[in-house]
């Protein structure tokens, strides 16, 4: 059989890991990198493309561009944080057959587990073309607050793939893994993961090869975009200022502000103050251009997200109060996360846990890393080395009044089972509905619905009389069975627990031979082909607007200067294409598309 | 049920039937010794060992006992339902292990001794746990039976129905565990049920680490190990001592006498020569037959809790014994245990508080060092040593006002205590 590969589905970016003698080794991607955007977009030309050509044009087509798809899987359409996320979109959204959401783009309707399908089967071809041969099976992280609905969903995605998914595993759990496996550790440690997305902090134990989760919390609203938004909103409100006018009701303009944002971000992780330039970011009625021109320090981005990073630290509180731990208890504290390599979250969580995080993890690719060790751990049958996990929410069922009534407490060590008795609550009551649920609310309807069925045939007796047992069930791949027993008559009722993806059997099956027939047989350089043609693509456009321009834009320095800039990109661009270097051209690819969409401000104000 | 599946049972722990009167059977004083033992976790093997029995006559009680509808088997469910002609050699007998599925016959065996040993086991043998583990031992030990029955290790094989006999093995460890795991839920589960002083002999399929196997490789004794090797060798000396005694006072009598009440008074005698002679465990269970089958009357009961309490006394002596020889051997853990043990049968002996703290101290777990500490003081408040190894626990947690209250008590019980004053002037300075 062939290899296990681990694979981190992540808000932003993702990465494909496997299993080597000497340890997990990152499978780079096509162009190279080592992260893969968990970007999927379709061309005007009605093209599919995943990762960093999908990212690269997302200014330019951001209605056919879709990011953050993990947002959403496995969701209903009417949830809140649904309704949230798809208004900040630019891409349409549309309420699926089975109240699930669907993302269109090219005019053709997409469900999220077909979406996130794109990136894992980009992910699989880079391994195969990596290892030289099929592979078929991999394991993957979620976030640890998940619910079974987004985790069925995300199998589904991987069956859609052409994966089969041997487990799904919780992403600070594969980070424990991969820092502690065959390290023969004794200790408790802090996995402190914040994203583009979530944040999430887990605790666990570690001893004699066995991993056992003690207490997970986070947020899942609480990530890098929310900082990113910080320096969006700073940008806009002075540019309001200065200007009158508000850039967020410019879709383009937003796209970019919010690239810069991010850019400027991750620069000040580096240096301690950066310049954020947005030439041409408006046209004012006149038709004179606007450019955007700020400095922003290191010290005005940790003023700008003060809070944010204070919220990381309660929410630790909160985990390892949940366990009963002092700070004084973790020995380590393992980073994960684009967004850990900022100063001011590294120094906070050493703050909190009094000591400094541990070295030699790689935030970007530990959690893949630890998913190929479970998985090759899974394959092998290997017996020096176990991970006990837990359920990531309180599971239970609706009772009288509304309110939900818990049989499996959040955190218990999976597989588990529980039984409890419950009763009629009218006269002559002959049935009895259960509805199983998973969340943290006390309200049943603030929960998730995992699935729901009748006992009937109960004897007509007055309230309270008939007892009925329920029995909860959760084996070792996380999949809950609920059965229900009339106790006088010892006739039961059983489900097992099939979390819904919001696709159906059918439909994951059609989607899987699409994925399919659309696949063909990659070649090894497809990456560089495809570069190589949006490259030359944009070459020829900028060399037709360039005579037009240039002279207009030449007077301003602003103007001289970013013509400079373009010329020695074009020329970068001609080299790397000449020499079949796809990291070189794949550098150039941004720039030129700022250039493109410059001229074209240009050229838009003179015609005008 | 025959006696060749008996015999499979073996490692497997009797248990008595609740609503049987033993007085109505008309047992043999073998017969009624070991039915006297069954406490429904000793497997019988061991039981065997306790009562003296040679392996052919232990089968051939346990058959009648059985029979007798004494006693059942918890597990034994599955070999009943092997039915006539089912494979006679013990576990060979359990359909599960002829089914179609991805195990080899090994792991089969093991899951299924586990499944069926399981139910019949205390929270601390599940886990293999003996002597007075502490939280490190219980998790140490919870890992080590993860890893052996946990699911997880045999992921993607077909289990047929190994699969909902792990998950159940897993779930009962589970229980074990998080009831031993709270220090609080611990102390309540012991007092109640106290673990046993030796590892079960039982094989539940995976070992300790940590806790190390018995040298394999020729290096060097440590300390720890020579400790355990002396430990295990007064064990068994104990028990050959114990059996060679039994088999004096059980040799089975021609005379097949009838009246239960004869009976009754033969055993009582049984228990007061044996009393007389020193030998309080065998004395306390001949007086409890004796009991079983004359309840009503109050002399024997009143000799019985006479012969418990003395027994209880040896156990405690012997405890004591242990300890100062893990002392000697340099086991400070192993001895704290013992001397914990032997104070928790005899509370009144303040010498045993005060050793129990002194080794608790030493290892480092001062908790355990100031419960102690403190017990001893108030058993014997006017104790010197009892007030000194109070203050020194105490100064070592940091409680100096309270180390200050012993110190000064210690150096007015005996002004010349070199150690007392000591501990008074550090204090004071
Ligand atoms: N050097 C850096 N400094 C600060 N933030 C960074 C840095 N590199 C990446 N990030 C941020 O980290 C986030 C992505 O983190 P990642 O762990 O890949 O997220 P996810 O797992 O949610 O996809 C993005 O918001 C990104 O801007
Ligand atoms: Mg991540």
């Amino acid at each position: 059989m062939g290899r296990v590969i681990g694979i981190d589905l992540g808000t932003t970016y993702s990465c494909v890991a496997v299993a080597e003698r000497d340890g997990p080794k990152v499978i780079p991607t096509r162009t190279g990198q080592h992260t893969l955007p968990s970007v999927v977009a379709v061309t005007e030309s009605g093209k599919k493309l995943v990762g960093h050509l999908a990212k690269r044009q997302a200014i330019t087509n951001a209605r056919n561009t879709i990011h953050g798809a993990k947002r959403l899987i496995g969701r209903r359409w009417e949830a809140s944080e649904v309704q949230r996320a798809l208004k900040l979109a630019s891409y349409e959204a549309v309420k699926g057959p089975h109240e699930d959401v669907r993302l269109v783009m090219g005019g053709r309707q997409y469900a999220l587990p077909e979406l996130s399908a794109m990136v894992l089967a980009e992910l699989k071809v880079t391994a195969e073309e990596f290892l030289k041969e099929p592979v078929e099976q991999a394991v993957v992280t979620v976030p640890a607050y998940f619910n079974d609905n987004q985790r069925q969903a995300t199998k589904d995605a991987g069956r859609i793939a052409g994966l089969d998914v041997l487990r799904i595993i919780n992403e600070p759990t594969a980070a424990a893994l991969a820092y502690g496996y065959g390290k023969g550790l004794e200790q408790k440690v802090a996995i402190f993961d914040l994203g583009g997305g979530t944040f999430d902090i887990s605790i666990l134990e570690i001893g004699q090869g066995v991993f056992e989760v003690l207490a997970t919390a986070g947020d899942t609203f609480l990530g890098g975009e929310d900082f990113d938004e910080r320096i969006v909103d700073w940008l806009v409100a002075d540019f309001s200022a200065q200007h009158g006018v508000d850039l967020r009701t410019d879709k383009m303009a937003l796209q970019r502000l919010r690239d810069a944002a991010e850019k400027a971000k991750i620069e000040l992780s580096n240096l301690m103050e950066v310049d954020i330039n947005l030439p041409f970011i408006y046209s004012l009625k006149k038709g004179e251009a606007v450019h955007l021109q700020r400095q922003l320090t290191r010290d005005k981005l940790n003023e700008l997200t003060a809070d944010l990073v204070e919220r990381t630290v309660k929410i630790c509180a909160q985990a390892l109060s949940e366990c009963g731990l002092k700070t004084a208890d973790v020995a380590a504290v393992i980073l994960v996360g684009g967004m850990t390599r900022m100063p001011k979250v590294q120094q906070a969580a050493q703050q909190f846990f009094g000591i400094p995080p541990s070295k030699g993890v790689h935030p970007d690719e530990v959690v893949a890393c630890g998913a190929s060790i479970q998985g090759d751990l899974l394959s092998s049958g290997a017996t020096d080395t176990l991970l006990l996990d837990v359920t990531p929410h309180h599971l239970g069922i609706m009772v009288a009044g509304g309110l939900f009534d818990v049989l499996i407490n959040k955190d218990t060590t999976i597989p588990t089972s529980a039984k409890k008795i419950f009763t009629t609550v009218k006269d002559g009551q002959t049935q009895v509905r259960i509805m199983v649920l998973q969340g943290e609310s006390t309200q049943a309807e603030e929960n998730e619905l995992l699935g729901e069925f009748i006992l009937d045939e109960l004897r007509s007796a007055r309230r309270g009389e008939v007892k009925v047992e329920v029995n909860f069930d959760i084996n070792a791949d996380g999949i809950v069975s609920v059965s229900a027993k009339n106790l006088e008559t010892g006739r039961g009722q059983a489900i097992t627990v099939t979390a819904s993806s919001g696709l159906t059997e059918d439909e994951i099956r059609e989607m899987a031979t699409r994925n399919l027939d659309q696949a063909v047989a990659p070649v090894a350089d497809a990456g560089f082909a495809e570069m190589r043609k949006e490259a030359e693509k944009l070459l020829a456009d900028i060399k037709q607007l360039l005579p037009r321009a240039r002279p207009v834009i030449d007077g301003t320095d602003f103007g001289a200067d970013a013509l400079k800039k373009a010329d020695a990109t074009m020329a970068k661009a001609s080299v790397a294409i000449a020499e079949k270097n796809s990291a070189d051209l794949n550098e150039c690819i941004k720039p030129l598309q700022r250039t493109l969409s410059l001229l074209h401000n240009v050229i838009h104000k003179l015609g005008s | 049920m025959a006696s060749s599946e008996a015999r499979a049972l073996l490692g497997i722990a009797p248990r008595l039937k609740d609503d049987v009167d033993i007085r109505t059977l008309g047992l043999s004083p073998h017969e009624g010794f070991l039915l006297s033992q069954i406490d429904g976790v000793t497997p019988a093997d061991v039981l065997g060992d306790v009562v003296a029995m040679e392996e052919q006559a232990l089968v051939a009680a346990l058959t009648r006992l059985e029979n007798l509808g004494a006693i059942v088997w918890a597990g034994a469910r599955a070999l009943a339902a092997a039915g006539p002609g089912a494979a006679t050699d013990g576990a060979a007998a359990d359909p599960a292990l002829s089914e179609v599925c991805d195990l080899s016959p090994d792991e089969r065996a093991r899951i299924l001794k586990a499944d069926r040993t399981f139910p019949t086991l205390s929270h601390w043998e599940v886990l293999g746990l003996s002597g007075a583990p502490q939280t490190v031992d219980v998790k140490r030990a919870y890992f080590a039976a993860s890893k052996a029955y946990h699911p997880d290790r045999y992921f993607g094989r077909d289990l047929g129905s190994f699969r909902e006999r792990l998950d159940r093995i897993f779930r009962r460890l589970k229980v074990a565990y998080d009831v031993l795991l709270d220090e609080k839920q611990r102390a309540a589960y012991r007092s109640k049920n106290p673990p046993p002083m030796k590892p079960l002999v039982v094989d539940l399929g995976f070992k300790i680490e940590g806790q190390k196997p018995e040298a394999a490789a020729a290096r060097p004794e440590t300390a720890e190990e020579k400790a355990a090797r002396l430990e295990k060798r007064r064990q068994e000396i104990i028990t050959e001592r114990r059996s060679k005694r039994l088999e004096q006072h059980f040799k089975p009598k021609a005379a097949d006498i009838d009246a239960k009440s004869r009976r009754a008074e033969e055993m009582y005698h049984h228990g007061l020569s044996q009393l007389k002679a020193g030998q309080v465990f065998a004395a306390a269970a001949s007086l409890k037959l004796a009991m079983a089958y004359d309840p009503k009357n109050s002399q024997y009961a009143a000799m019985f809790r006479d012969a418990t309490s003395h027994s209880q006394l040896e156990r405690a002596r012997q405890l004591a014994e242990a300890g100062e020889a893990a002392v000697a051997a340099g086991n400070a853990a192993g001895a704290a245990a013992e001397f914990a043990k032997a104070f928790e049968l005899t509370p009144h002996r303040v010498d045993l508080a005060i050793r129990a703290a002194e080794q608790f101290l030493a290892v480092g777990n001062t908790d355990a060092a100031l419960r102690y500490a403190t017990q001893a003081v108030e058993v014997a408040p006017n104790r010197m040593e009892a007030r000194l190894t109070a203050a020194t626990v105490m100064e070592k947690v940091g409680d100096r006002a309270g180390a200050l209250v012993h110190a000064r008590a210690a150096t007015s019980l005996d002004k010349d205590d070199p150690r007392a004053k000591r501990v008074l002037k550090r204090l004071s300075s």
